[in-house]
């Protein structure tokens, strides 16, 4: 983990002081709301349908044991018990006031958590493969450079009023279980046929009300040179980025607007323009960065033998909560925040201080939150996994459908946003339950199912190889389904199939769909897999041509 | 309109605004709006133009008196609105591209609490917005001491390249 | 048509309706019911409370005025009663869910 050191402390202590005075000045009138709006975002606070919101930054989704107990107590203290796991692995908190916010965020900063520059037209909170430093098929650790690009981003002077907000995303591997196509700029760690380390650069994706997977803009961008490509493309966009209509604001927008190599040219000008000398990480600050995220892993006595006590239940569990590491005798393990007919992602804080101490007794300290609104715990010994499976059985958090059918995404939708037309979390718990028999649920297998309660996309519904969109019809909820989204590695975006649903229908709509998968799908062949050899077709008519 | 330096400190200001023609000699001090720059700056030496300033609004493009434009005693970047941030690239810009090193002014719809990255982004004034005082925008920068990146500004120390303090940070 | 006026108070975010007495309620049905046609001066009235820094953002929310004061628009009824999942209600459900 990054530890912060006395400059971290001092810029973080000096936010939470500059936020108390922010809100004093603004109780007091001395900012209008307007003026006040865009500081609150910068950190974090919403004023949402119900209460303030505040978005609590979890930096490329990766938490110490202390922190999530943190995140617990800021639950409990301040909001209704509960928070809410995000899409872009931040948490969220939906019963917040302005005046206690400063204290609340007093009592984040101790941990070294905060909400900066998780709202407001600035760089958000980087995101990143949540099996970083663990996964087998990682070729370097894409914290270390989520880290660096972090600190960059934070409070940048000249990057903190753009156009709109600015979302970077990390991969280490091919897997790419960041979905870094559909981010701002998506950088995937590789390596040149020279064996030098680097990125391949995509800029220009996202969801929302036009969807597009990130033309690559760099087939190679040397790792040292990563800051100082990443300032010029802000540049490119502060600069040129549309500021009339926030619907047309985002980076993609230029992107396509300028065509991919006019804009790529752009970028490689100003590159060209920039002092390599202002934008060097050092060696020695690498190191030190580097050295943070290491694990010493070890092997015990017994860790053969305990093989021995797996049950099939606990097996069904590892075959989908469990992902192979790049270290033998360890695992990778998922913690469900999906139980059959819950509210997807959310998790109480007597479940949060069980998590912490799970991953104390397990998983060395370390949790991570997933862009799929789920828990992993990094680095799990083999010879643990029943144990550990044991104790989240206790506490209801060992739902063994991490991938498929139940492991739904679900933006808060109208139930708590104020930007949304329609309610997703009551559809997904529905759709939950309809297919909550695991094993139907094994046999349909990789099932990504995804929500929008509106066109903003946070439930990533164009990603989603089944996704649906809430919008309002008439003052009356209806759903559109599309099909065909894929969010990591080939991403794609989803298409609409046809008319929409009410609130009934599109519950059955997904049954249907799934029905006809498994009418004709080939022998092991997963759904996406299916969906993109037939086509929509047969699952239009099963849709539509039979009523 | 009180105009205060990178320290929040009140400053006597001598540049004056005049807007469209006259003679060379009229233009000592003058802020010129950029349209009228153009067609002033052919007859304009260096000292001349030393003695001369440039207001630009959010839609003026430098590019236009680029050659010029390190030469000029002051210029003037106005926020049209707060929440627009191309100045603060504006700025950097000019400091480093055009190596413009008179005085670089923030004008026009600002909250104090950018001060700080108008300085970091090579501003040298500021003019204070008529709802705000003084002491507000000198307040709001000395809220940070350290910061992540470079800036324009000498006032933070170096730490490494991607981090700067101003106070001296004890060996970790 | 009916309307009340809602806001939200700028210390705490609570949701609030504009009352008779010119007061904010957390309770819809403490709300003032204004017609149509009083609803500009109605607005202009309870922006005053915008001015002094006691709620933000002011507006209209049409009510169904046979049923109580339950509000039309489903969103609005959620931003009145609370959410319709979970058990973190806010208060107790006074209408409707959903």
């Amino acid at each position: 983990m990054y530890v912060y050191d006395t400059l971290d402390k001092s810029l973080l202590n000096q936010r939470v002081a500059e936020f108390r005075d922010q809100v004093r000045r603004r109780l007091a009138g001395e900012l209008t709301e307007d003026q006040f709006k865009p500081l609150r975002l910068m950190n974090g606070l919403y004023l949402q349908l119900h209460a303030y919101m505040l978005r609590v930054a979890i930096p490329y989704g990766a938490l110490s044991s202390d922190q999530m107990r943190k995140l617990a107590y800021i639950a409990e203290t301040y909001d209704r018990g509960y928070g809410h796991f995000t899409t872009r692995q931040n948490i969220q908190y939906n019963w917040i006031e302005l005046s206690t916010a400063p204290d609340l965020l007093f009592d984040l900063s101790e941990i070294d958590l905060h909400a900066i520059q998780t709202s407001g037209n600035c760089i958000r909170n980087v995101t990143a493969d949540p099996y970083a430093g663990a996964a087998a098929d990682e070729l370097d650790d894409p914290r270390v450079w989520s880290e660096i690009i972090r600190q960059w981003s934070t409070f940048h002077p000249e990057f903190s009023y753009l156009p709109r907000k600015f979302k970077i995303a990390v991969t280490g591997s091919d897997a790419d279980r960041a979905a870094i196509k559909f981010h701002d700029i998506g950088l995937k760690i590789i390596r040149s046929d020279a064996g030098e380390l680097g990125f391949a650069v995509y800029v220009g994706g996202g969801q929302g009300r036009t969807p597009i997977v990130a033309p690559l803009i760099n087939s190679f961008l040397p790792a040292k040179d990563l800051l100082r490509y990443l300032d010029a493309v802000l540049r490119i966009y502060n600069l040129h980025g549309r500021r009339d209509n926030i619907y047309k604001a985002r980076i993609k927008i230029l992107v396509k607007s300028l065509g991919v190599d006019s804009f790529a040219s752009q970028v490689d000008t100003e590159f060209a323009r920039l002092d390599p000398a202002l934008f060097v990480i050092e060696d020695g600050e690498l190191s030190r960065i580097r050295d943070m995220f290491a694990v010493s892993y070890s092997r015990a006595e017994g860790d053969d033998e305990a093989r021995l006590e797996e049950s099939p239940e606990m097996r069904r569990w590892s075959d989908s909560n469990t992902h192979a590491h790049k270290t033998p005798g360890y695992a990778i393990a998922t913690i469900s925040l999906k139980p059959i007919g819950g509210v997807p992602g959310d998790a109480t804080a007597e479940q949060m201080y069980a998590i912490a101490d799970l991953a104390d007794r397990f998983s060395f300290g370390e949790v991570r939150v997933t862009y799929t609104q789920n828990l992993v715990l990094p680095h799990v010994r083999q010879a643990d996994l029943f144990v550990l499976w044991s104790e989240l059985e206790r506490l209801g958090l060992a739902t063994p459908n991490i991938g498929l059918a139940t492991d739904i995404i679900a933006c808060p939708g109208l139930d708590y946003c104020s930007l949304a037309n329609a309610r997703s979390i009551p559809i997904s718990q529905r759709i939950s339950e309809r297919f909550s028999d695991l094993e139907s649920q094994h046999d349909i297998g990789p099932l990504d199912i995804r929500i929008s309660g509106c066109i903003n996309a946070c439930g990533h519904h164009h990603a989603g190889h089944i996704g649906i969109l809430g919008v309002d019809k008439k003052g009356e909820e209806r759903y559109q389904l599309t099909l065909g989204g894929q969010g990591n590695g080939e991403s794609a975006v989803g298409k609409i199939v046809g008319p929409g649903f009410d609130e009934d229908g599109i519950v059955d709509a997904v049954e249907n769909v799934i029905s006809t998968y498994l009418n004709v799908r080939s022998a092991g062949e997963p759904f996406s897999e299916t969906l993109e050899r037939t086509g929509h077709a047969p699952f239009k008519e099963r849709l539509y041509d039979r009523n | 309109m009180t105009v205060i330096n990178i320290r929040g400190e009140a400053i006597d200001q001598t540049w004056r605004d005049v807007d469209g023609a006259g003679e060379t000699d009229s233009l000592d001090s003058a802020v010129l709006s950029l349209t009228s720059l153009k067609e002033h700056i052919e007859a304009l030496d260096q000292k001349s133009l030393s003695r001369i300033g440039a207001r630009l609004t959010i839609d003026d493009n430098i590019k236009e008196v680029a050659d010029s434009a390190k030469h000029l005693g002051l210029i003037e970047l106005v926020f049209s609105h707060f929440k627009d941030g191309r100045p603060f690239s504006t700025a950097v810009m000019l400091r480093r591209d055009y190596g413009f090193k008179g005085e670089l002014r923030a004008s026009g719809d600002i909250l104090p609490d950018q001060a700080l990255f108008l300085i970091r982004c090579g501003f040298s004034t500021i003019a204070v917005p008529q709802q705000f005082s003084v002491e507000q925008f000198r307040a709001a920068l000395s809220a940070y001491s350290v910061a992540y990146q470079a800036g324009s500004d000498d006032q933070l120390e170096l730490v490494s390249d991607l981090r700067r303090s101003a106070v001296e940070v004890a060996a970790e | 048509m009916s309307f009340v006026l809602s806001a939200n108070r700028l210390d705490d975010g609570s949701v609030v309706y504009f009352t008779d007495d010119e007061q904010w309620s957390s309770q819809v049905d403490d709300a003032k019911i204004v017609s149509g046609d009083e609803l500009d001066e109605a607005l202009r009235i309870s922006r005053r409370a915008e001015e002094r820094n006691i709620v933000v953002g002011c507006y209209e929310v049409e009510v169904d005025s046979t049923e109580g004061k339950r509000p039309v628009r489903l969103r609005e009824r959620i931003r009145s009663y609370g959410p319709t999942v979970g058990d973190h209600q806010s208060r107790p459900v006074g209408g409707p869910e959903g």
